[in-house]
């Protein structure tokens, strides 16, 4: 398993595309939360419940990145065919899902993290220049429910790149499930919505550890995680590989 | 030669070198001072394991829709020797080889590899190294990463990786993205990927696409002194006056099924006796009655096979035909792949 680990950390650390995600989420991020704030006139004051808003914002664009980094482990391996080295080590699959779950998990947590600090300096900086407040410990429950959210989206997205396999169908199944079709489906849905992966992360990134209602949604989001998961593993071992 | 090498390196210190830098030692020679080395290099392969086939495939079949892509396929790759593996194209190779290591599933039929299904060995990527069409690596990587994510992924310490780089010849390219590479260095690095955890046995899928003349030396050079050393090499070719410089056994397979699994020797001498005379009929007739085949090429050449070349010459005298010629003429490895796949003619 180690072996495994430390091969999925430098196949994440090795290409640009991670560094690249973690620049363009996290200035992405911080002007998202600027224009949030800059639609009220100065000075601004920052408070716990606007914290929470802003994290249910940023829950989307850190968990589509967050998304991208998970379909992306499965789904460059099959599209360089260095999905055949992988398997050589390890023909069962086990270790490898398992590792790339971690890593990947570890990656978006870094870059949720990451996110997190330049929206908050961002912020903090603007509403010192503006003389207004800013209530700091506000940030750390909607802080931490974007680095977890981020994290079991990396895993979904692990899943999902294992089902599909192509970069292309992945990636746009990925984005319309979180910007399309959980949308559309809520309506018809009722109150099975709120069980959807974009809701429950949106209810963890609006403060973690706040109440009932987070807990239940990290709950079921830890669900669809090892689901997805566990389908990718199963469909795996069934395929060939080639 | 190896007396000289050994003098050079000292017999001890070559003994006690890692098994591939004796091979990169001995890659940078010539083919005739190899096949020495099985008397002077202990043998590599676990005791238990010498009875065994390298690879051993029964009654393998696969199925697409209503085709049998491979077909109750069955044959055994001995250890220490270099077995090519020939097909037409389509015939079913690349299944086989991808069947055996678990990379596709067999619809019925076994594959072992050592004795054991490939996925239950105890260390699969350390036990045998493959190259394959479809293994690739990230265009972005560098060679030299790419190698130190499969070294991380075997276990295999990544001082290693840049032993396999110097011993394919890309040491000099090991820090560039893989992505401009030529075909030949992809080649070159797709054989370090191979090598990178000393395996026992190497499965080849067309290893010597893009190499050059010097490349494709190197190759044979490499795979024959491997297999001096008590590796088994598995590999598969169109090249066939390559594989038959390389290759100790052919296995031949045509539309899924085995056609022959026989010596390279055995396979190319099986040829036929040209004969020019102007009394063709009178000693076609009396060849025929000795039991030879006879085929006729013009009005006064015909092909003998079946009979040796001395009883050729004696049924003619009988006859009292004039001899013109009388030339043995051994098959090339293309004309017996081409006479065993019937395939004379058509595009493979």
């Amino acid at each position: 398993m180690k072996a495994s680990l430390k091969a999925e950390w430098l196949k994440l650390l090795t290409t640009r595309t991670f560094y690249g995600l973690t620049v363009s989420a996290a200035v992405l991020t911080a002007f998202i939360g600027l224009g949030l704030v800059a639609q009220e006139p100065p000075p601004w004051h920052l408070t716990t419940e606007q914290f929470g808003a802003l994290g249910g914002t940023n829950a989307i664009i850190l968990g589509l990145f967050c998304l991208i980094v998970g379909l992306r482990s499965f789904t460059e391996e099959y599209r360089y065919g260095t999905i055949v080295h992988t398997a050589f080590a390890d023909p069962d699959h086990t270790r490898t899902g398992l590792a790339k779950a971690v890593v990947c998990a570890g990656g978006a947590a870094a870059l949720s993290a990451v996110s997190v600090m330049l929206t908050g300096l961002a912020l903090y900086a603007m509403t010192l220049f503006s003389g207004g407040s800013f209530e700091a410990t506000g940030v750390i429950a909607p802080a931490l429910g974007l680095v977890v959210g981020g994290m079991l989206w990396a895993v979904i997205g692990v899943g999902l790149g294992a089902i599909i396999r192509q970069p292309v169908p992945t990636m746009i199944t990925g984005l319309l499930w979180v910007l399309v079709i959980e949308n559309v489906a809520a309506p018809f849905i009722g109150p099975i919505a709120r069980y959807l992966p974009s809701q429950t992360a949106q209810v963890i990134a609006r403060g973690l550890g706040e109440s009932s209602d987070v807990s239940l949604a990290a709950g079921v989001m830890v669900a669809w995680a090892a689901a997805l998961l566990m389908i990718g593993w199963t469909t795996l071992r069934r395929r060939d590989l080639m | 030669m190896i007396d000289n090498r050994q003098k050079r390196i000292g017999r001890k210190t070559y003994e006690h070198m890692p098994r591939q830098d004796r091979l990169r030692t001995e890659s940078n020679h010539q083919i005739g001072a190899v096949n020495d080395m099985t008397t002077t290099i202990e043998h590599p392969v676990a005791s238990d394991l010498v009875t065994q086939p390298a690879i051993s495939v029964d009654q393998l079949t696969k199925r697409y829709g209503d085709r049998n892509v491979v077909d109750t396929l069955s044959f055994s790759i001995p250890r220490g020797v270099v077995t090519g593996f020939l097909g037409p194209n389509g015939s079913g190779k690349t299944t086989t080889i991808r069947m055996i290591f678990g990379l596709i599933h067999a619809t019925s039929g076994t594959a072992l590899v050592d004795g054991r299904p490939f996925a239950t060995l105890p260390d699969p990527a350390g036990q045998a190294g493959i190259l394959i069409d479809g293994a690739g690596a990230h265009p972005k990587r560098s060679a030299h990463n790419h190698l130190r994510i499969i070294a991380a992924e075997r276990s295999v310490a990544s001082a290693r990786v840049d032993e396999v780089l110097d011993i394919v010849g890309l040491a000099g390219d090991a820090q560039r993205r893989v992505g401009p590479y030529s075909l030949g260095m992809r080649q070159r690095l797709d054989l370090a990927t191979a090598l990178l955890a000393e395996p026992q046995l190497l499965v080849l899928d067309e290893p010597a696409n893009g190499l050059d003349p010097a490349g494709i030396l190197w190759l044979r050079t490499f795979l024959r002194s491997f297999a001096a050393m008590g590796g088994s090499v598995f590999v598969s070719s169109h090249q066939l006056a390559e594989l038959s410089l390389l290759a100790d056994e052919i296995v031949v397979i045509n539309h899924g099924r085995l056609v022959t699994h026989t010596g390279v020797g055995q396979l190319i001498s099986a040829g036929h006796i040209q004969v020019r005379t102007a009394q063709v009929d009178d000693l076609t007739s009396a060849l025929k009655q000795a039991g030879a085949s006879v085929q006729p090429v013009s009005n006064d050449r015909i092909e003998v096979r079946e009979i040796p070349i001395e009883q050729v010459g004696s049924i003619a005298a009988a006859v009292g035909a004039v001899l013109y010629e009388l030339t043995p003429s051994a098959n090339t490895l293309e004309e017996a792949f081409l006479e065993l796949t019937n395939t004379k003619g058509e595009k493979s």
